[in-house]
């Protein structure tokens, strides 16, 4: 029997309007993505890769097509179900997006404010977590106080709060320093060696050494020959 | 467990959100703080009048001929006096002037010194009674017209007694009702003097023996006429008993109240703009905000929430600033601007004690009208930052 892959896209399309007329991000793409893989996007920048990262993490509708998580359709489910996705998931973006006026600590598990996790709880999940991404000094910092590499090591830290089943990362080591490129993807090493599914869009050969499945994109489509995956 | 959560994160979003919610604050500051401080002298008003009435006479006997109110003769004493249930009554003459050369309008009214009932905040003393064109005036009219205990008011009425120079021998203190605040009190016969109405009043002051004021009421209303006819025939009695009274206050300052609220109108219409105009600042901050709590598993109605408890801290601490306003309106400032709206005549710096009440009731009208303030004017940018995809916003 086959097993329901964690994340498949079947023949999608994503179509954004703007003012010099449509704008195919994606067309007609199909992924599968097994439980347990760690998938890594590749091509060139606007080659639709933060595009189906948001279709697959449940941010974003295609504009035809299905995309499906354990074999239900996201494309089409009410908010409500796709939120609940979005708390089984982690997401780490192309850029941190921290609320500036909360210290790390509050950034890093604000997701588990609607869960009902009481403040001392929460401190305590984020000490763990910004220790693992080497940043423990740093719990009462405010994002301003921060460069670039560590509030994208505590955008990993917030992505991992929870104990996600999939992690989705955005060129999560693009313009940082070796060592806080190193972090990162020591985190993303680790987080998939748990079990959980990791999906990456890189240009980094670093990171994608990592990879157990590949896909490349080129002006929206599959560039690469394997097919479907 | 999610909700205390979500609350504290709703206070938390205040802060993180300075500009927007000073701003806000300060909108609902500017609407609410007249609107407090106008109903608390409204019903500061009300309490006041209702204690007048207390204090007052049980019933009040007037006349009338074709329907419309008419002096009674004086002799109409005897007759009252003789009815079985009635205390004591007093005759009493109100009636209209104008003093000084702005022509300032008092209310004056004549009745025996002993039934005034005030002596202890009277600066000065109270007139003798007799034709002694002694008067004691209220506080803000004496401000008004720069007399003092011992000033002489020229003649201000002409008729075929000649002219008579009237003395104020007392001034009220200003912790007195407002409603003393533009009368002039006098002795009956000086009244009957400046009204030229020798041997006639225009009502009638009965204090009743428990128990029988409705049936005192009904014999004199009984009563053909209230005293022997004269040359126009007989005068058919009209009684007002303290009921009545109570009944029909309500009306007269409902009036002003209507005014007021009609003001107040105004000023809800333009806030609810100004608000959404003010909801509007860091907008895009917002919307990337609620964005990135719903890539982070925040369900919608989670992030709508959090902006209602936002709202709500936004309302009550500008309500509550508002009514802390108000008061230092009311109480230092005499309710400069307010007052008038309320008591015409009154100008800017009432010299009285403004009656007003910072009740329960209008407190939390001025909290609910602040939520609705908030809530409607930054419904519009809340449900789009809450309904974004988040994928658009985090662009």
């Amino acid at each position: 029997m086959t097993e329901t892959p964690h994340f498949a896209t079947r023949s999608v399309t994503r179509t954004f309007s703007s003012r010099r007329g449509d704008v195919h991000a994606l067309t007609d793409v199909t992924v599968i993505v097994p439980r347990g893989e760690f998938l890594v996007l590749t091509g060139p920048s606007g080659c639709g890769k933060t595009t189906l990262l948001a279709l697959l993490s449940a941010l974003d509708r295609p504009t035809a097509g299905d995309v499906l998580h354990r074999g239900e359709d996201l494309g089409r489910a009410p908010e409500g179900v796709r939120a609940l996705v979005r708390r089984r998931i982690g997401l780490v973006f192309q850029h941190s997006h921290m609320i500036r006026g909360l210290p790390l600590w509050e950034n890093v598990t604000y997701p588990l404010v609607p869960r009902g996790v009481d403040e001392r709880e929460r401190r305590a999940i984020a000490e763990s977590l910004l220790e693992r991404v080497q940043m423990k000094d740093c719990v009462l910092a405010l994002p301003r106080e921060l460069s670039a590499g560590e509030l994208r090591r505590a955008a990993v830290a917030r992505a991992l709060v929870g104990e996600p089943e999939a992690l989705f990362a955005d060129e999560p080591t693009s313009n940082l320093d070796a060592e806080s490129a190193e972090a990162v993807i020591s985190v993303l090493r680790d987080t998939h060696a748990r079990g959980a599914t990791v999906i990456a869009a890189t240009h980094d050969p670093a990171l994608a050494t990592l990879a157990t499945a590949r896909i490349e994109l080129s002006g929206g489509t599959r560039a690469d020959a394997e097919s479907p995956r | 467990m999610k909700l205390p959560a979500l609350v504290r994160a709703g206070f938390v979003a205040v802060i993180l959100h300075p500009l927007r919610s000073a701003a806000s604050v300060a909108c609902i500051i500017a609407v609410l703080t007249p609107y407090a401080g106008g109903l608390a002298v409204s019903r500061g008003l009300l309490t006041q009048a209702r204690g007048a009435i207390e204090g007052g006479a049980d019933l009040h006997v007037a006349g009338r001929r074709f329907g419309r109110p008419a002096p009674v003769p004086l002799a109409a004493l005897e007759t009252l006096r003789a009815l079985p249930g009635g205390r004591s009554v007093t005759p009493r003459i109100v009636g209209e002037a104008a003093l000084g050369i702005d022509r300032v309008p008092v209310v004056v009214v004549g009745l025996p010194a002993t039934q005034l009932g005030v002596t202890s905040s009277v600066n000065g003393r109270l007139y003798r009674d007799g034709a002694s064109h002694e008067v004691v005036i209220g506080a803000e009219l004496a401000r008004r017209l720069h007399l003092d205990v011992g000033s002489r008011i020229p003649p201000f009425y002409s008729n075929e007694d000649g002219e008579f120079v009237s003395t104020v021998v007392g001034i009220f203190g200003t912790d007195l009702p407002v409603w003393q605040a533009h009368l002039m009190f006098c002795s009956l016969e000086t009244a009957a003097i400046i009204f030229s109405q020798k041997d006639l009043v225009t009502d009638f002051l009965i204090d009743c023996e428990p128990g029988y004021t409705l049936a005192l009421s009904e014999q004199i209303a009984r009563l053909p006429t209230l005293a022997a006819s004269d040359n126009h025939g007989p005068v058919a009695p009209v009684v007002t008993a303290r009921d009545d009274l109570h009944a029909a206050l309500p009306r007269n300052l409902r009036h002003y109240e209507g005014i007021f609220q009609i003001h107040f109108l105004l000023a809800f219409a333009v806030g609810i703009p100004l608000l959404m105009v003010t909801s509007g600042f860091g907008l895009s901050e917002r919307r990337r905000e609620a964005a990135l709590l719903k890539a982070t598993g925040w369900m919608t109605d989670e992030v709508l929430l959090l902006s209602f408890v936002e709202s709500l801290v936004i309302a009550t601490l500008g309500a509550s600033i508002s009514v802390i306003l108000a008061w230092i309106w009311l109480v230092p400032f005499q309710g400069a601007g307010l007052a008038g709206i309320f008591l015409p005549g009154v100008e800017t710096d009432p010299a009285l004690v403004l009656p007003f009440e910072l009740t329960p009731v209008p407190l939390l009208l001025t909290s609910v009208i602040a939520l609705a303030i908030v809530t409607i004017g930054s419904i519009y940018s809340t449900w789009r930052a809450a309904t974004t995809s988040p994928a658009l916003a985090l662009r």
